[in-house]
């Protein structure tokens, strides 16, 4: 036995600190320009890359991966230390992972106003940003595990857990949903195409809202909250539980995807309860976090800090309440594509994320600089604008995505649509937009004060490092990973996972039959299984064990991400045969479609018309799986500010589109549509066509040599087609402007042969 | 659509057996904090007070 002192290393703390609050303040006022924009167009100042769909890839990419990123480092690299006693591993490491942050930050906000994109929600970075991304996370995790390896005390505290969760599985749904293959430096067309980018898109949509915005914090919350409380948590186990069941089931987003499928009624019902089940564990950790204030409610009124936490908790119960609800069908028809959504995620990000940050933050600054709060009166005036702010923001949003959604099915007794001007429906929610602005502007004023605050804060006191002693023993290792590996309770998961997977591919009595020997084994597993005397139990030797603990959380969410794309991934040998009639885009087309994609046209258009009957009169046919098979990526979109765009093609002369995508006003008065001018005057990179083509043939669309090497012909001549069009109505337009190439593209929209046998007809029996 | 599209593939089987392990995974983790290890308050205590460990300041400098 020896003791030692440790310094810990706050420095890393403090820098992220700020960085989180400076990258905040901008996420934000970015987010409150774009929600000027809604109801005042005029708003972009016609420049490109102030336009809307520009700027609201650059919104959610800050306040995701710059704002809460920024504070989730902070929080893990300050509790980490103290929990594992145990200065971080590498200063050297720590910098370059603090600098390469903020290096792809900038690279962000540069590039993604500029229109370099992968058009994927949350996904848009350049290929070459993605590679950043990865390095500095994996110097992040080897920062983060050496430092776990080298700890002064045994046990590994439940706040480690659910940071190991975050690190593993952020790694492996950002490199999944981002495999691409480049055209060049600044462009890349996604692996995956159509229904299949869909799922991989939104396999890593849901799962990065579960361990980027969910886990990590709550992490931090298990920390943070018990310090500022003085309190331990309220239930130990109940985190525990908090924590399997984040990981089993969260990551298994299934529920929702098997509601669409095919599988047997029973599964569809098992992935519903499954569904329901999330509701438990995450009302589980919300009153968890609630009821550790036991006994010290009065800190409630006098404690800014605690006021955060607790309202932070609140609202992550009310997210995750409204989650499953949205995920129910008949929601969800109500809601998709509407400000519901919009709504939904604000309560998680401005109450759950940006309360949880502001109460860290509040916490940790006076620390971080010996000294106290520069304001506990300040702190509470940001705590109730925020709050107002949230809550405007919030019911505008319920208000404005329910009217419109109702507006959208509405019909006449005569059984045609009541509203069919789009811009109708636009109209009757413009207050709303301008309520929801208020909200939001009162919200980033908010945070404006805790800047102020912080910063004040700072400035009276001096940086100060956190240090504890420790009684250092000599490491004895007591058993080993393979002990571990073959001990009992995993020969008996093992034995169990076989069983069911014969389940699965057997027939009715076999199936009956291993449910019983399931049963069976169980019943002996409760025997099997007891600690022996004297023993430590299993999982206490798995919490030891950062390196199996991984392992094992690895492994599940492998299981859990495998199990749900290898039926998506490896569907594609069948497409090709209902497919076969499919035609690929044209050059011309191709690159209409990548201008499509950089202007960011999917932040307010979908392209997918649901199996209603209302979608069916407003926009026609319910879209087909082969109709977007060679769609690299997607374009399926989540919102419509706008209408869906997947028929349009043909709906309208060329000299519509053309009007209209100088001055929306012109053909749509009431719009609120960014008018694109630019468009008209910029070229196309012609020389990249045959590349772009080539690129797509390795994917798969079924291009031939010849086509390719007669690209930028076949692209010429189709343009002047259009342009000869215009022409005769007095427009000139150049052949290789952006905007023919765009026209083309829009023009081409849901313009497939018809499906010719009844096989691949449009889902049966819905709404 | 989403029917229509897993029609053709042959996996399907993959994500129900995934379903029932994390299920039967998930119940055994709750079975064996609350049934086997029921006794063991003591050692949840402890691991529950860890980060109200005390520490002191140091300056930056030193
Ligand atoms: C701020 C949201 C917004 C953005 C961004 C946006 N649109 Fe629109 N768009 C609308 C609205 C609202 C309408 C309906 C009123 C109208 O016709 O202008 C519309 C209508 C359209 C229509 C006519 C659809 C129909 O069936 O009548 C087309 C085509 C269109 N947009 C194309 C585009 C393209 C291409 C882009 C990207 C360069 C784009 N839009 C970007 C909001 C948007």
């Amino acid at each position: 036995m020896e003791q030692r002192t440790i310094v810990y290393d706050d420095d890393i703390v403090r820098k992220f600190t700020f960085a989180a609050i400076f990258w905040g303040i901008i996420g934000m006022a970015v987010g409150v320009l774009a929600a000027v924009q809604l109801p005042f167009w005029q708003a972009n100042f016609n420049i490109p890359w102030l336009t809307f769909s520009r700027i609201r890839p650059l919104h959610t990419n800050a306040v995701i991966f710059a704002f809460v990123g920024n504070m989730m480092f902070a929080g893990i690299y300050y509790s980490l230390q103290r929990l594992t006693k145990q200065r971080l591993a590498s200063r050297l490491l720590s910098n370059i992972h603090f600098w390469g942050w903020q290096a792809i930050i900038v690279s962000a906000a540069i590039t993604l106003p500029l229109g370099l994109t992968q058009g994927k929600e949350y996904a848009e970075l350049e290929w070459p940003i993605d590679l950043a991304v990865v390095v500095v996370w994996v110097v992040f995790a080897v920062n983060f595990f050496w430092t776990l390896a080298k700890r002064n005390e045994k046990n590994i505290y439940v706040a480690i857990w659910f940071y190991i969760a975050s690190i593993v599985t952020v790694a492996v749904l950002y490199i999944v949903n981002n495999l691409v293959i480049p055209v060049g430096l600044t462009k890349s067309y996604s692996i995956f195409a159509g229904v299949q980018d869909a799922l991989v898109q939104w396999w890593y949509g849901h799962n990065a809202v579960a361990f980027f915005l969910t886990t990590p914090i709550l992490g931090i919350m298990y920390y943070f909250l018990p310090k500022a409380a003085e309190r331990p948590v309220y239930s130990y186990r109940l985190s525990v539980i908090h924590f399997w069941a984040l990981v089993f089931i969260y990551i298994w987003a299934g529920p929702h995807h098997l509601l669409y499928t095919s599988l047997p009624d029973w599964a569809q019902s098992l992935g519903m309860l499954f569904s329901v089940m999330l509701w438990a564990p995450s009302w589980g950790g919300m009153l968890n976090g609630l009821l550790t204030l036991r006994g010290a409610w009065d800190k409630l009124r006098t404690d800014p800090v605690i006021k955060f936490f607790i309202a932070a908790v609140t609202f992550y119960g009310m997210s995750t309440f409204e989650g499953p609800l949205l995920s129910i069908k008949s929601v969800s028809a109500l809601g998709h594509y509407t400000d519901w959504i919009i709504g939904h995620v604000h309560g998680g990000g401005l109450g759950w994320n940006g309360f949880m940050a502001a109460g860290m933050f509040y916490w940790l600054v006076p620390r971080l600089y010996g000294t106290q709060l520069y304001s506990k009166k300040l702190a509470d005036v940001h705590f109730w604008i925020g709050t107002v702010g949230i809550l405007i923001y919030m019911v505008a949003m319920w208000v404005s995505g329910i009217s419109q959604g109702l507006m959208w099915r509405a019909f006449t007794p005569e059984g045609t649509l009541l509203y069919p001007n789009f811009v109708e429906t636009l109209l009757a929610i413009r207050p709303l937009y301008i309520a929801r602005l208020v909200g939001g502007t009162l919200y980033l004023a908010g945070f404006g004060l805790l800047a102020w605050n912080l910063w004040k804060t700072a400035r009276s006191g001096k940086p100060v490092n956190g240090s504890a002693t420790v009684l250092v023993e000599e490491q004895k290792a007591t058993v080993t990973t393979w002990q571990l590996v073959a001990s009992k309770p995993i020969v008996y998961i093992l034995a169990m996972a076989i069983l069911v997977a014969v389940f699965g591919i057997s027939n009715v009595f076999v199936a009956t039959a291993t449910v019983v020997f399931i049963l069976v084994l169980a019943v002996i597993g409760l025997f099997v299984l007891k600690r022996e005397p004297g023993k430590p139990g299993w999982h206490s030797l798995l919490e030891g064990n950062s390196f199996a603990f991984t392992l094992f959380v690895l492994i599940a969410i492998l299981v859990g991400g495998i199990a749900e794309l290898i039926p998506t991934i490896f569907v594609e040998k069948a497409v090709p045969k209902i497919g076969a009639e499919q035609v690929p885009y044209t050059p011309l087309e191709l690159v209409g479609r990548d201008v499509y994609v950089s202007n960011g046209c999917y932040t307010c258009h979908s392209q997918q018309i649901r199996p209603f009957r209302s979608e069916k009169l407003r926009y026609g046919d319910p879209s087909r799986a082969e109709e977007s098979m060679y769609d690299h990526p997607f374009q399926w979109g989540s919102k419509r500010t706008g209408p869906d765009l997947a028929r349009v093609g043909g709906k309208y002369p060329n000299l519509w589109h053309y009007t209209h995508m100088i001055d929306p006003r012109a053909t749509s008065p009431g719009s609120n549509m960014p008018a694109y001018p630019w468009l008209e005057v910029r070229k196309v990179p012609l020389h990249q066509v045959p590349k772009k083509m080539q690129v797509m043939q390795k994917l798969g669309v079924p291009y031939s040599d010849e086509e390719i090497a007669q690209s930028q012909q076949a692209y010429e001549q189709q343009a002047k087609e259009i342009t000869a069009d215009l022409a005769q109505n007095g427009v000139e337009l150049a052949w290789d402007s952006e905007l023919t190439a765009l026209i083309a593209y829009l023009q081409k929209l849901g313009r497939q042969p018809a499906p010719s046998s009844s096989d691949s007809g449009p889902l049966a029996g819905a709404q | 659509m989403y029917q229509e599209f897993y029609r053709n593939s042959q996996y399907l089987d993959l994500p129900l057996f995934a379903l029932l392990l994390f299920m039967a995974v998930f119940v055994g983790t709750v079975f064996w904090l609350f049934v086997v290890q029921r006794k063991n308050k003591s050692r949840f205590e402890r691991l529950a007070a860890m980060p109200l460990e005390e520490e002191t300041e140091v300056s930056h400098d030193a």
